[in-house]
């Protein structure tokens, strides 16, 4: 009886530590580099809308309510992304927001901002690039 | 007594055996998963700073376009759209500019958007598996 009760609690023992050896093996605790990588992707997609003349001018346009501008960026930007992957861009400016390639959104997110000038002011030009971890 | 004695003894012999072998294959396992994943994170962390060397550094070093000893980041010089950049002596990794509808090249690729002549282009490191 005193056998079957230490070989019971033995047992016991060894399928926790079976779990936890288990757990830790298969557990990938190498760092990736892609949280990085998509935080410069949501930074790049800002740059070529700031630095493209045509496409910042489309910004100030989209921000001050132009329908045209919206559906211009939304296409320029699809096809950037269409290029870079599986990725979903969120566009915010002035409580606008445009979403491109946004079929498929990944549950993970980065987002960086701007500021932006339209020639008379500035205001915040927010990217958010959703991707599947 | 002493058949209650020898049946503890052989189970905890046998429970003995089974937590070394779970040790082992344990270890096994991690050392081979840290292994692939290492040589996964090294070719990814190559990439990743080739690309962001070429982006922000001048012709033709890197790609980008300078006036005056001022680098403009993410435009790109005219010239670097027929250039190809050999950042390491092996050559395990290349970057090219290339446009935004080009086939990925080999190895573990990454991709930076950034403007030649006002147009978006990508540049595009792919690092290799190092020898």
């Amino acid at each position: 009886m005193k056998a079957i009760v230490f070989s019971v609690e033995a047992m016991l023992s060894l399928t926790i530590a079976v779990s936890l050896l288990g757990f830790a093996a298969l557990h990938n605790a190498q760092p990736t580099y892609a949280p990085l990588y998509e935080y410069m992707v949501a930074q790049d997609l800002l740059e070529i809308g700031l630095k493209s003349g045509e496409n910042s001018a489309a910004i100030a346009e989209w921000a001050a309510g132009s329908d045209s501008a919206d559906a211009f960026l939304e296409r320029k930007y699809a096809k950037v992304l269409a290029g870079l992957g599986n990725y979903c861009l969120e566009l915010e400016a002035k409580g606008k927001r445009i979403d491109a390639n946004c079929g498929g959104r990944g549950k993970q997110s980065v987002s960086a901002t701007r500021l932006f000038f339209d020639g008379k002011n500035f205001f915040e030009l927010k990217a958010t690039v959703y991707f599947s971890g | 007594m002493k058949g209650i004695f020898s049946t503890d003894v052989s189970i905890a012999f046998f429970l003995a055996m089974l937590t070394l072998a779970t040790c082992l294959s344990a270890f096994w396992l991690s050392a081979s998963n840290y292994s692939s994943s290492s040589k996964a994170a090294l070719d990814e962390k190559t990439a990743v700073e080739a690309a962001d060397f070429v982006l922000k550094n001048c012709f033709p070093e890197g790609a980008a376009k300078c006036s005056d000893s001022l680098a403009y980041s993410h435009v790109l010089d005219e010239r670097a759209q027929t250039a190809s950049f050999t950042l390491h002596p092996n050559r395990s990794v290349s970057v090219k500019v290339v446009g935004l509808e080009a086939a990925r090249g080999n190895g573990f690729c990454v991709r930076r958007p950034a403007l030649l002549g006002g147009e978006e282009v990508f540049v595009e490191a792919c690092a290799e598996e190092l020898r």
